[in-house]
C-alpha cells in the first residue's frame, strides 16, 4: 500500500493522473480520503452501511467528474462537497429533510457556556445521531462543514430563517445531551472515588 | 465572529472523523466504473445508429422531394440538342466561319419566330473548327407552349443553308489565341423559303415513374401537398379517409335503426 501511496507525491500530479483515468491514482485517492469521507457521510446518515453506499457513489462521481475540478480550490474540499451533496441527495430521497414544524423537545433548555473536553468522539457521534434528521443536517452543514445559512437554505430548499431556527434548536438539544452526559460522567467519577 | 461552544466542540472532534471503509467498498467503486464505461460505449453505439438512421431518412425525404419537383406549366424550358453537321455540308450555309485555327469559337444565332408555335427560337452553334465536324447546339426557348417537358431533336439539316433573319454572334475565345482578321463574321442572308427544320418532340412518360416510386415517397409527396394546402391525391396515399368516415356513419345509422326496431317491438 505504501508503494502505491508514494507513487504520486503531489496533488497536482495526482489530479492529472485522475484525469487520465489512472487506476493507481484512483486507488491512492480512495486510500487517502476514503476514511475521512466515510466519516462525513456517517455524520449525516447515522448508519455505517448507508454511509458506505453514499461514499462509493461519491467516489464514482469524483472519478467521473474530475474534469470539472478546477485546481484553484482544495481537492479535499471538492471531494467533501460531493460527499455532502450525495448524503443530502439520499436524505432528500428518503424525504427526511428539515421541516418548518419544530418539535417542542428543544424548548426551555439551559444554556451551557462550556463543553466538556473529556467527552469522547464516539460519544459526540452518538449524540449527533440522536438528533432529528433535520436538526442534524443543518448542524452538520453549519457547525462542522462551515456552510452559511444562505447556502444551507439553497442546498436543502428551505428558507434561511428555517435554517437558523433548526440550528438553534439542534444546539440546544446537543447542550442538553452534553449536560446530561456530563452529570453522568461526574457521578461515575464520584462513585469510583468513593468505592476506590 | 465567536463560535458557539457547542459548535466548537463538535467541529474540533468530528471534522476530521475517520471511519474505515469495508474491503468491499473499493471493489464496488471499480465495478461501478466499469459499468459506467460500458454505458458510455453503449451510448456511443446508440448515437452512431441514430445518426445513420437520421441520414438515411433525410436522404429518402430528399429523394422524394426531388421526384416530386415537376416543372411548372408555362415556365420557359430550354431543350438542348447537339447536332453534328458534317463539314462538307457547311459551305453553302449562311453561318460560315472561315477561320479554322481558333478553338472554342461559339456562334449564337437568334432566329425570329417564323413558325407560329414558337415564340422564340435560338440557334446556338459551337464551331470547334479543328475537328472535322461542327457541333451545332440549338437552344429553343418555349414560352407559350403548355407542354411541361419537351425534348427537341433536330435531324441533320438537309438543306445546306439556314434562314437567319437576325443573327447574334458571340465569340468566347482566349485572348492570346485570337488572331486579327482570321474570323469572318457569319454572313446574314435574307429570308430563304427553302429552310427545313424538323423538330421531334418527345413527351416524358411521368406515370411509369410514379408507379416505380416507393410508397413512402408518394406518401411524403402527399404530406407536402397537405402542408402547402394543395389538393391531396388519396390514391397515392393508399386510403381515403372520407370513405372510412362514410362507412362508420353507415354503421351508426344501422345500429340506430336496429335499436329503434327493438324499441318498437318492446
Amino acid at each position: 500500500m505504501g508503494r502505491i501511496l508514494s507513487f504520486f507525491n503531489q496533488e497536482a500530479q495526482l489530479i492529472k493522473a485522475l484525469r487520465q483515468e489512472d487506476a493507481r491514482a484512483q486507488r491512492q485517492v480512495y486510500e487517502k480520503y476514503g476514511p475521512r469521507m466515510l466519516g462525513v457521510c456517517f455524520r449525516y446518515l447515522g448508519d455505517e452501511m448507508t454511509a458506505e453506499d453514499v461514499m462509493v457513489e461519491g467516489f464514482l462521481k469524483v472519478f467521473g467528474k474530475i474534469d470539472q475540478f478546477n485546481s484553484e480550490g482544495s481537492f479535499e474540499g471538492w471531494i467533501r462537497r460531493i460527499m455532502v451533496n450525495e448524503a443530502l441527495g439520499l436524505l432528500r430521497k428518503r424525504k427526511q429533510m428539515p421541516e418548518d414544524i419544530l418539535s417542542d423537545e428543544a424548548a426551555n433548555i439551559p444554556d451551557y457556556n462550556y463543553a466538556d473536553q473529556n467527552i469522547e468522539t464516539q460519544e459526540l457521534l452518538n449524540l449527533i445521531e440522536q438528533l432529528p434528521v433535520g436538526y442534524r443536517t443543518v448542524f452538520n452543514l453549519y457547525a462542522i462543514e462551515g456552510y452559511a445559512h444562505s447556502e444551507i437554505a439553497e442546498l436543502l430548499g428551505i428558507t434561511e430563517s428555517t435554517s437558523k431556527s433548526q440550528l438553534h434548536r439542534a444546539r440546544a438539544l446537543l447542550q442538553k445531551m452534553v449536560g446530561a452526559w456530563e452529570n453522568d460522567f461526574k457521578k461515575k467519577l464520584n462513585y469510583e472515588k468513593a468505592s476506590g | 465572529m465567536k463560535k458557539h461552544p457547542v459548535d466548537d466542540l463538535f467541529q474540533k472532534r468530528l471534522a476530521s472523523l475517520e471511519k474505515k471503509p469495508s474491503e468491499l467498498a473499493w471493489k464496488r467503486i471499480r465495478e461501478g466504473q466499469k459499468t459506467k464505461s460500458r454505458r458510455m460505449v453503449a451510448w456511443v453505439w446508440y448515437a452512431a445508429a441514430s445518426v445513420v438512421l437520421t441520414l438515411l431518412t433525410g436522404y429518402l425525404v430528399w429523394q422524394g422531394q426531388n421526384d416530386i419537383s415537376s416543372p411548372v406549366p408555362g415556365s420557359s424550358e430550354i431543350a438542348k440538342v447537339e447536332q453534328i453537321i458534317p463539314k462538307k455540308d457547311l459551305p453553302g450555309d449562311s453561318i460560315s466561319v472561315k477561320d479554322k485555327g481558333v478553338l472554342g469559337q461559339e456562334l449564337k444565332i437568334s432566329l425570329p419566330a417564323e413558325q407560329p408555335s414558337l415564340a422564340k427560337q435560338e440557334v446556338k452553334t459551337e464551331a470547334p473548327l479543328t475537328k472535322p465536324n461542327l457541333e451545332r447546339r440549338v437552344e429553343i426557348d418555349k414560352i407559350d407552349r403548355p407542354a411541361p417537358v419537351q425534348v427537341a431533336k433536330i435531324e441533320p439539316v438537309k438543306t445546306e443553308e439556314l434562314k437567319v433573319e437576325k443573327t447574334e454572334i458571340l465569340q468566347s475565345v482566349a485572348p492570346d489565341k485570337v488572331m486579327p482578321n482570321t474570323v469572318e463574321m457569319a454572313r446574314r442572308e435574307e429570308k430563304r423559303p427553302d429552310r427545313t427544320i424538323i423538330v421531334e418532340v418527345e413527351e416524358p412518360v411521368s406515370e411509369g415513374k410514379d408507379k416505380s416510386k416507393s410508397r413512402l415517397s408518394r406518401v411524403f409527396r402527399q404530406l407536402k401537398n397537405v402542408r402547402e394546402a394543395e389538393p391531396v391525391d388519396w390514391d397515392d396515399v393508399g386510403f381515403n379517409p372520407k370513405s372510412i368516415i362514410a362507412r362508420a356513419d353507415d354503421r351508426t345509422n344501422d345500429d340506430e335503426k336496429i335499436s329503434g326496431k327493438r324499441e318498437r317491438k318492446n
